[in-house]
């Protein structure tokens, strides 16, 4: 476990990945995850950052690797950087190739911790733009983000968390226009303070 | 006629060059006993810092402890236990090769007790350096590479081969080379159990031509041309394999 839980459990289409005798590499290899601060391997190219999970882990072939490498970073529109070193890119542009590394593993599901808040607000709208292309797409995203007008356009179920604790759950519609706890409630008074309204 | 207490710095130096075959066969010797003892140290020590910084506990503990050992107690000691203080029986036998050169017979030994116990005391020696060197690049493959490497599942060791181990060898090249220029110099110990290296092959011709300041002059220069030259072909490789961002 990346981040071991206290209790409870975790259930992946059904199946429960927190007990025992579970092969926990297999089942990384169906939760893709697309971290902060990017975290793409520097020593590697764009697409070779992409087809390391699929040559090494997956064991796929070296040319078959990279064409679905390719088909990924062109799902990011990042294809025409694939020879460029992580060192070369942008944040938006390394956070998009992070968003193509998990992309390619085809997961069941992906892990998005807070993609856009390393980044500066000209770039923030690139990745946005992918994170709601591929959820056009299908893919199930799980996303912890402080953006909220995204949240609001893109999301399918909101949840509200404190101090590990979910405090409500629901539509977008239903959290932002009527909510019921008193903590969502000051949250977006917050919100409409700092940005007039919270319809962002 | 040898003139004593002549000291013309030009006779001196011919008199002692021409002691030439001596000189190669004592540089050949050190170059020998360096190369070896820096790549088993290479491998021992990447060894060591694998298990120091990914070893469960006991591991990394003995590696700890095997590198502060070796740290702290001097090489010279390491290796006078080697050789006298373990009293390995291991006999008086010896591989060698000889060949000529213009009007001069040098002889090249792979191999005898000497120049086995040296390599590996200065292997041992190397190692522990090597280890720490090395395991100071591998931590600065930050934890968030790791992590990613994890999310892909990745094991432990395909994680360490495809995303640790790159970055950390082009990484360690600039104090690596710190190493690599120590340890000609350091292999000149091994002349104190009787290994026929440059420093001793320069005593040899000191005693004979009683011109010393020149002949240790001479060796000095020899080093520092060597040394000199191995520094300048790692900057170039470590240039050569430079990845923007590493």
């Amino acid at each position: 476990m990346l981040n071991p839980p206290d209790k409870g459990e975790i259930f992946l289409r059904g199946e429960n990945i927190t007990a025992s005798g579970v092969n926990l590499n297999t089942m990384r290899t169906r939760i893709g995850m697309v971290f902060q601060h990017f975290n793409l391997f520097t020593h590697l190219k764009a697409i070779d950052n992409v087809s390391i999970g699929l040559r090494r882990v997956r064991k796929i072939a070296k040319e078959e690797a990279r064409i679905r490498a390719l088909k990924a970073l062109d799902r990011v529109r990042m294809v025409e950087w694939a020879e460029h070193y992580p060192a070369q890119l942008s944040g938006g542009q390394q956070q998009r190739v992070g968003i193509a590394r998990a992309l390619a593993m085809e997961p069941d599901v992906i892990l998005f911790d807070e993609p856009t808040s390393a980044l500066d607000p000209e770039l923030i709208g690139e990745v946005l733009q992918v994170m709601l292309d591929i959820a056009k797409s299908g893919t199930t995203m799980v996303v912890v983000t402080h953006e909220m007008g995204f949240a609001k356009a893109v999301a399918s179920e909101m949840i509200f968390l404190d101090e590990g604790v979910v405090i409500e759950r629901g539509t977008p519609q239903h959290f932002f226009i009527s909510p019921k706890s008193e903590r969502v409630k000051k949250f977006l008074k917050q919100l409409k303070v700092l940005y007039g309204t919270h319809e962002v | 006629m040898i003139f004593q207490g002549q000291n013309n710095p030009i006779e001196e130096f011919f008199t002692v060059l021409g002691y030439w075959d001596r000189i190669f066969s004592g540089f050949l010797a050190t170059m020998w006993l360096y190369g070896w003892a820096l790549m088993i140290g290479f491998f021992l020590g990447l060894f060591l810092a694998l298990l120091r910084q990914y070893g469960g506990r006991i591991f990394s503990r003995f590696a700890a402890g095997y590198i502060e050992f070796i740290r702290g107690t001097p090489l010279i000691a390491q290796l006078f236990f080697i050789f006298y203080g373990l009293n390995i029986p291991i006999g008086q036998w010896y591989i060698l090769t000889e060949f000529r050169i213009i009007d001069k017979e040098i002889t090249f030994i792979f191999l005898n007790h000497r120049v086995l116990f040296g390599i590996i005391a200065l292997s041992l020696n190397s190692a522990a350096y090597q280890a720490e060197y090395l395991r100071g690049s591998m931590m600065s493959v930050g934890t968030g590479q790791i992590l990613a490497a994890q999310s892909l599942g990745m094991s432990r060791l395909a994680c360490i081969r495809h995303v640790v181990l790159p970055q950390t060898l082009r990484r360690v090249i600039p104090s690596w080379s710190n190493e690599a220029a120590y340890l000609p110099k350091y292999t000149v110990v091994v002349s104190l159990v009787g290994a026929t290296e440059l420093f001793a092959q320069a005593k040899s011709i000191v005693s004979v031509t009683a011109i010393s300041l020149t002949t240790y002059i001479l060796v000095a220069i020899i080093f520092l041309v060597t040394i000199a030259i191995i520094s300048k072909g790692l900057d170039i490789v470590h240039k050569r394999t430079g990845i923007p961002g590493l």
